[in-house]
């Protein structure tokens, strides 16, 4: 009896492929960060109740503006590959010079901040041309500057400490600087986020913030691309300093103190914050928003101390215990993160195949083993690579897409005349010629593409519609596999699978779940939609003989279906042949109106059991390197004719799997029929009817008069 | 459902033990083409599997339910028939001529100038795989107590460690276990003149051992080989020849620790179509496919994970590896299994080709 609960049929359900998908996405690098935040967050309302309310938030949020300033300042040399230990001191240098100009000079708030922004710039300049220009190391460098601006503050305050204390200020302005806000958000807290805004804009979508990441990532393969490392390197230090004097300003405004312990320590809350965040220190990773996270995590946690009233000390070393563990998890993160991801993409689900109809054993079998493929004509031997699909035009010149990328032809009475006759890229696959006698091609990789018989290149579509439930961005046409063109001019073809490509298609066999589709194409909407979802690698597409619906493979379910695209069952789905002993590639129509399928390779017993034990399959991936994998069986297929209702007609095989290595596909012309395979080095062709009888593939009657 | 984190968690946080790994064809072990390309003795027999030469001059070798009977040239002059079981091993006795182990009717003898006999007390033992002469006594080894010889894969994947070394007492007509418990004893050979210990291999723990007469105690001459070791011979200077079913391979291995995977399969697919190792590299539409084995172009590359190989390997004294001769995965002359010395000259049969070799010492061309 059967079990009632199976768990390996429930695997079906478990979505093991989103944990790849998931660890695939370049936000996964901000989970962790803003997972702390918020514990943080919940902790700090826990130990200090309050602590998020309205009031509390102003308060602090001043004090947090001032130092996120000086983190997005650090973010941007650090993500450049740099290092800039000076903020302190630059900060501190913008507070007094604030000071010294309001207090000392009475000059206006705008004068003030001004000369704050051109402060910290020459300082930032120091340090850019220092490190951009002459080289000098990043560390000892700022390092030497926080030292000189620190003396140099000492001095200027040792003159002038008292002159500031002893003014009275009388600026409107410049309070407001301090204590103001627009719609209950302080002036600082919104500069703050303007800048936020502005950087996160020219960190990812500008010219600037890719250089920055390429330097960062790489100084030596950035130079070689052509980006001016040493301006880039240059500004970012500008950036830097320009930052740390602007909060220095706001701090002025707010605390209008000078002393000598401004902004001591500040560079290190700063840098424990951005590593937090996950802005790599190696450079070349990380974020704006990410900066901040980590600095919202650094700043709350040393205010809370404070608040507890501890001694300072506890804060710093709280905070230096918590850089050290971020760096620490930084490097394991950034270093077995691929490998994470290489260990769990693959996600074998539970796939149940009944067992098909016996091969050998009964030679009564519409499938009987014979060796009619034995004896075929060889085209192009050693010419072509990979001709996955092959097709003839009206003048009865061969067409083929090859791994290069390119369309060859090839023509003369024995082909033996070979041309490149478009050079596409990508992987040319399916091949079809629509009513205006273009050559429209499924190229994987790249989506749907026509070919002029000029031998011009257009694209029709490159992307679909995006489903609302999936992790992985299913609008890009990964595989495109194989298509036909209906009567009515639409243009119909497969995505063998929205999670594996044409280097990797056959370990979408391997983990078994319906991850390809069948989408359409509508030349006269210029629109593609996706018409089928959920297909176990969607391969061969051919509109059936009357024009009114699609037969369309599923080469790791084994099953042909049809899908009605006209008349009144439109849009249904429905399975013609249920259970095929191999696994079906391309599917066209034949001359006497039944169709040719190339079965790409057979079923294995022992493929069909693994195929119901995921776990079994999940850990030979894991356990042995892809070549020793159990695969389907590509290395011996045939040729199988069937008519409208799933009947098995005929069978054509080579037994040896000598003369026909590997067949994907088939196409009848003029009594032959015209085989391809995907990792061949030839097409093949071998007669299926007498000379006097023979005919093309059967054309739709209203494509026939378009096309004259 | 939570295999799928458990496994995770097993591979990447506890980093579990390393297996002990298949060693690589390096060195000694290093392929070539030289089993590919020696001459050939003899060609069209069926099935061609034991083979043991006579101080006759005569090579004997197995061919299913018969004995083919060749000259030193290669020549087939007889053929002895009339078993109704196969072949399974072929020896040498002085005495006793030609030794041969039909599958599970025992082990005759056909003396010079008289007709067959059965070994007294053999009645009813099954695969035999091979047999070996010293001093006037003979030495018999057992693959397996549970399984016949043809059923080999079976005995592989059920971990069957049922295989005996027994000897044939003449005086008594009886045998007695010398050795019991053992991963499918495949080839036996004796020690040279001293006689003081057998040598044999065990197919399914990949290794030589020796066994001393006197004590009946069981050594490991050499273990990990990277195949399945089969026969034995002694090259005639204190070393050996050794052949080998097939290599190991790392998806065979794999199912050898999967014991769910293994009872399903055992229970409902035939042998031939398992994941395991194989005597010969047909291209069967119902055989498990690797991606390592698919063809590019119509091409198998070489170093492919094949489920077939011809291998043999020459020891000396102390086991250590002297050299090797390959048929690669891209070759014909797999599942080299018998292996015998005619005088100087090295022969070996391959099951795939049906074929007798001449590796080494050979003269005429192939």
């Amino acid at each position: 009896m059967k079990p009632f609960f199976n768990r390996s049929a429930l695997s079906r359900l478990w979505p093991g492929h989103m944990v790849g998908e998931v660890l695939s996405k370049p936000w996964i690098d901000s989970v962790v960060p803003v997972t702390v935040m918020i514990i943080t967050l919940i902790v700090a309302e826990n130990v200090a109740p309050g602590y998020l309310g309205g009031t509390n938030i102003a308060s602090i949020g001043r004090q947090f503006s001032e130092i996120g300033l000086v983190a997005l300042g650090l973010a941007v040399v650090v993500y450049c590959g740099g290092i800039d230990l000076s903020v302190g001191a630059v900060y501190a240098m913008g507070n007094f010079v604030a000071l010294y100009m309001i207090n000392v000079l009475q000059s206006p708030t705008l004068l003030v901040l001004a000369a704050g922004l051109v402060v910290g710039a020459a300082m930032g300049t120091v340090n850019g041309v220092l490190i951009g220009f002459f080289r000098n190391k990043a560390f000892l460098t700022t390092l030497a500057a926080l030292v000189i601006w620190r003396a140099a503050l000492e001095l200027l305050l040792l003159a002038n400490a008292a002159r500031i204390a002893g003014s009275n200020i009388d600026n409107e302005s410049w309070f407001w600087l301090g204590e103001g806000s627009i719609l209950g958000v302080p002036v600082d807290a919104l500069v703050l986020i303007v800048v936020a805004a502005v950087f996160h804009i020219l960190m990812t979508r500008s010219r600037i913030g890719w250089r920055l990441q390429a330097v960062g990532g790489s100084r030596r393969a950035a130079h070689h691309a052509g980006i001016n490392v040493r301006a880039t390197v240059f500004s970012a230090y500008v950036v830097s300093g320009t930052l740390s004097a602007l909060a220095g300003t706001f701090y002025a405004a707010r605390q209008d103190s000078v002393g000598f312990d401004t902004g001591v320590g500040l560079e290190f809350t700063v840098i424990t914050g951005i590593i937090l965040g996950g802005v790599a220190l190696g450079g070349g990773r990380g974020s704006v928003i990410r900066a901040l996270v980590g600095t919202i995590i650094a700043f709350v946690i040393s205010n809370l101390l404070l608040r507890q009233g501890l001694p300072g000390g506890y804060t710093s070393l709280v905070l230096g215990v918590i850089l050290l563990v971020a760096m620490t998890f930084d490097i394991k993160w950034e270093k077995n993160r691929h490998k994470l991801l290489q260990k769990s993409y693959i996600s074998p689900a539970f796939l149940l195949l009944p067992r098909p109809a016996a091969i050998d054993s009964d030679p009564h079998s519409p499938y009987a083993m014979n060796a009619r493929l034995s004896n075929v004509e060889v085209i192009g031997l050693d010419q072509v690579d990979g001709p996955e699909d092959v097709i003839l035009d009206r003048e009865g010149r061969l067409y083929t897409g090859t791994r290069q990328g390119w369309i060859i032809r090839f023509s003369g009475p024995n082909f033996e005349k070979r041309e490149v006759f478009a050079d596409i890229g990508g992987r040319p696959l399916g091949l079809a010629f629509d009513a205006a006698g273009n050559l429209v091609t499924c190229v994987c990789g790249m989506g749907l593409y026509g070919v002029r018989p000029s031998g011009e290149i257009f694209k029709l579509t490159d992307h679909t519609n995006r489903s609302w439930f999936t992790i992985r961005d299913d609008s890009i046409i990964r595989l495109a596999d194989d298509l036909d063109v209906a009567p009515d001019g639409r243009i119909f073809f497969s995505d063998g699978s929205t999670r594996y490509d044409i280097h990797t298609w056959l370990f979408d066999g391997l983990e078994a779940r319906p991850n390809g589709r069948l989408l359409c194409y509508d030349p006269s909407k210029g629109t593609t939609s996706t018409v089928f979802n959920g297909a176990y690698f969607a391969n061969g597409v051919c509109a059936s003989h009357d024009g009114r619906s699609v037969l369309f493979a599923e080469s790791y379910a084994c099953v042909i279906r049809r899908l009605w695209i006209s008349g009144p069952k439109t849009g249904k789905v429905e399975v013609v042949i249920p259970n095929l002993p191999g696994h079906p590639d391309n599917i066209n129509r034949a001359s006497d109106g039944s169709y040719w399928l190339a079965l790409v390779g057979m079923r294995s017993a022992v493929w069909d059991r693994a195929m119901t034990m995921p776990s079994f399959r999940l850990r030979m991936i894991k356990q042995l390197p892809p070549d020793e994998w159990l695969c389907p069986n590509v290395n011996i297929g045939c040729i199988v004719k069937f008519d409208d209702n799933g009947n098995i007609l005929d069978c054509l095989w080579d037994r040896e799997g000598r003369s026909v290595p590997l067949v994907t596909s088939m196409r009848e012309h003029e009594g032959w029929l015209y085989l391809g395979g995907l990792t061949t080095n030839r097409i093949s062709r071998v007669r299926v009817k007498p000379r006097s009888d023979s005919a093309h593939e059967t054309q739709f009657p209203s494509m026939a008069v378009s096309s004259t | 459902m939570t295999f799928y984190f458990a496994e995770l968690f097993k591979e990447v946080v506890l980093r579990r033990p390393s297996r002990r790994a298949i060693p690589a064809l390096d060195g000694q072990w290093k392929a070539n083409e030289k089993l590919e390309t020696c001459p050939a003795f003899a060609r069209g027999l069926q099935e061609a599997d034991a083979i043991a030469a006579g101080n006759d001059g005569l090579v004997y070798a197995a061919s299913g339910n018969t004995v083919a009977v060749l000259q030193s040239d290669g020549r087939l002059i007889d053929s002895i028939g009339g078993f109704q079981a196969p072949i399974t091993a072929l020896g040498w006795s002085e005495s006793r001529g030609p030794l041969i182990a039909a599958e599970g009717l025992g082990v005759y003898a056909i003396p010079p100038g008289k007709t067959r006999e059965l070994l007294g007390g053999t009645e009813a033992l099954g695969c035999i795989t091979a047999i070996a002469e010293a001093d006037d006594t003979i030495y018999l080894a057992q693959g397996s107590t549970r399984n016949r010889y043809a059923d080999w894969r079976r005995s592989l994947m059920e971990h069957d460690r049922s295989g005996r070394i027994l000897r044939w007492e003449g005086e008594n007509e009886e045998v007695n276990v010398l050795a019991s418990g053992l991963a499918f004893p495949f080839g036996l050979a004796a020690d040279g003149p001293a006689n003081e210990e057998l040598v044999f291999t065990e197919a399914w723990s990949y290794s030589i051992r020796t066994l001393k007469l006197a004590t009946s105690g069981v050594a490991v001459g050499i273990d990990n080989l990277p195949g399945y070791p089969a026969r034995i011979v002694a090259d005639g200077q204190g070393g050996w020849f050794v052949s080998f079913l097939a290599l190991r391979t790392q998806l065979v291995e794999f199912v050898l620790r999967e014991p769910k995977f293994l009872r399903r399969m055992i229970g409902t697919v035939p042998q031939e179509f398992w994941i395991a190792p194989s005597l010969s590299p047909n291209d069967d539409h119902r055989q498990p496919q690797q991606l390592g084995l698919l063809r590019t172009h119509g091409v198998r590359k070489p170093w492919a994970p094949g489920r077939s190989y011809g291998l043999i390997a020459h020891f000396d004294r102390a086991f250590n590896v002297v050299s090797t001769l390959h048929s690669r995965a891209d070759g014909e002359r797999h599942g080299t299994l018998g292996l015998c010395m005619s005088g100087s000259r090295l022969l070996a049969t391959t099951f795939a080709q049906s074929a007798i070799l001449l590796p080494l010492g050979g003269t005429h061309e192939s």
